[in-house]
């Protein structure tokens, strides 16, 4: 395994030489740290939707409505797992998302804050997937509700045929039945529910830790510009 | 808590119009930094440094595993760090309880470990306490004090050509909390991090940074003298500026 052989060819340097390259890149990255921290602090200013539709979810502890997902916190956040009535298995670039949230789901209640997935496959398909994948997080089917198509993450056949959904705040063309996004709820003292925020697409992609490490070494991300996602496999799928 | 305004749905579809607009632009932005860590000029690591493993004594080269890239990051897991001998230190037991399954990592030719100075033996009874399972190392020369991590958590990034091994990458302090997914998690919520530095709508709920921090196998008690409080408040009264904004 040459460098040579791979094109991947960078200049060698001293120490003295590569600090300095080193804290030139250090402060652009403290300045986009910065840059993220305000954006945050956007995200808490949005304004909210009162929910007024009521959603009823099967999950391991029944039926439970959007406002009992809250679980005893007033912060709720719904990962939109692409996973179809009629489909044999979640998808493989959702199943390496959700590789990263039992981690994080240790301390998330420690902030006020709630994480569950929701599909629109029937409840066994989500609890016999979840535990091929070894998942402890709490996955709920929203089969017969419209929680996905308000959302915006499942699209309906004549959407399909009319070759035109609604998706990541745009109008674009069909991809498929079941898109990826991610939406937080707000649950006040009075127990009435808000909707605070949703992203998808690349708007997902600081969730991924795999990814924030390979954005550490020297080949990156090494994907496809034309279809990132190429090399991911289910964890219990990849060859060597 | 006064909230923000309570609107209709196509209001707020219109502010979060205009909050994707900026966030488009730092990913974008975040991207092109990626960009330029992969133009990094790179340091040759000459020393022959070794590790303890599981299997006995290992160089640098061998926590590879065969692999091109290496990411090493450096937990505080050894006597005298609060905690000790049950737990790692609190910050790097999070950033650990963080680490996802590593097979995404391994198939782009990447091998994740993480290295400290308490023994093997100390290191696999954590381990197995808290559910890790990543490659875990123990540190027996000047490795930390030469790659910036004697005193402070931080990641250091290596490539090999062959057998020579070359340093492309460190971040540490707040660099480290792209590894974990928690911060990025509670940046999309209504109420943030709640920590006090944050820049929050009035009458927002906040706490000191760090000090909510847990131990996940801890027993739940808002105790002011749990361990992990006590240890955080140390650490950070010791710590040059104690100020992680």
């Amino acid at each position: 395994m040459k460098l040579a052989e791979t094109e991947l060819n960078r200049e060698i340097v001293s120490e003295a030489e590569w600090l300095v390259a080193r804290k030139d890149l250090l402060r652009r990255e403290k300045e986009f740290t910065r840059q993220r921290d305000a954006l945050s602090a956007a995200r808490r200013s949005l304004p909210m939707v009162k929910i007024d539709k009521n959603y009823v979810f099967e999950g391991p502890d029944g039926k439970e409505t959007l406002a009992d997902l809250f679980d005893g916190r007033s912060q709720l956040i719904v990962y939109h797992f692409m996973f179809g009535p009629d489909w044999d298995e979640g998808c493989k670039s959702c199943s390496y998302l959700a590789d990263h949230f039992d981690g994080a789901n240790w301390h998330l209640p420690h902030r006020d804050v709630t994480f569950v997935a929701i599909s629109r496959a029937p409840l066994p398909k989500l609890e016999a997937y979840k535990k091929r994948l070894g998942w402890r997080f709490k996955w709920l089917s929203s089969q017969g509700n419209d929680f996905n198509f308000d959302y915006h993450v499942s699209f309906t056949k004549e959407e399909e045929q009319k070759n035109k959904v609604y998706y990541n705040y745009a109008t674009g063309e069909f991809i498929s039945d079941e898109l990826p996004g991610l939406s937080v709820f707000y649950k006040d003292e009075n127990g009435d529910v808000f909707h605070t925020y949703s992203a998808y697409a690349r708007g997902l992609d600081y969730l991924v830790g795999t990814y924030n490490f390979l954005d550490l070494v020297p080949k990156g991300r090494d994907e496809n510009p034309d279809s990132t996602m190429d090399w991911v496999r289910r964890h219990d799928e990849y060859l060597a | 808590m006064k909230t923000p305004p309570i609107v209709s749905a196509q209001k707020w579809e219109a502010a979060r119009q205009q909050l994707l607009v900026k966030e488009k632009e730092l990913t974008r932005a975040r991207d092109a930094l990626a960009a330029e860590r992969r133009r990094m000029p790179w340091l040759a690591v000459k020393k022959n440094y070794k590790f303890d493993g599981p299997k006995g004594k290992v160089s640098l080269l061998d926590l590879f595993e065969g692999r091109r890239q290496l990411i090493l990051y450096r937990a505080f897991l050894e006597p005298g760090v609060k905690g000790w001998p049950e737990h790692a230190c609190i910050g790097c037991s999070m950033v650990a309880d963080q680490v996802a399954h590593v097979a995404h990592l391994n198939v782009r030719n990447t091998t994740l470990a993480f290295a400290s100075r308490a023994s093997q033996k100390d290191i696999e009874r954590v381990k197995a306490r808290m559910g890790w399972e990543m490659p875990w190392y123990t540190i027996t020369d000047d490795f930390d004090k030469d790659f910036g991590v004697d005193e402070w958590h931080g990641t250091n990034a290596f490539i090999r050509d062959d057998d020579s091994v070359f340093r492309t990458y460190f971040i540490n302090e707040r660099g480290d909390e792209q590894m974990g997914n928690t911060w990025n998690y509670l940046d999309i919520t209504a109420l943030g991090r709640q920590e006090e530095w944050e820049d929050s709508p009035e009458g927002y709920p906040q706490t000191p940074p760090y000090e909510w921090w847990i131990w996940h196998d801890e027993p739940k008690t808002a105790d002011e003298d749990r361990p992990g409080l006590v240890q955080l408040r140390a650490a950070r009264a010791a710590s040059k500026g104690g100020d992680i904004t």
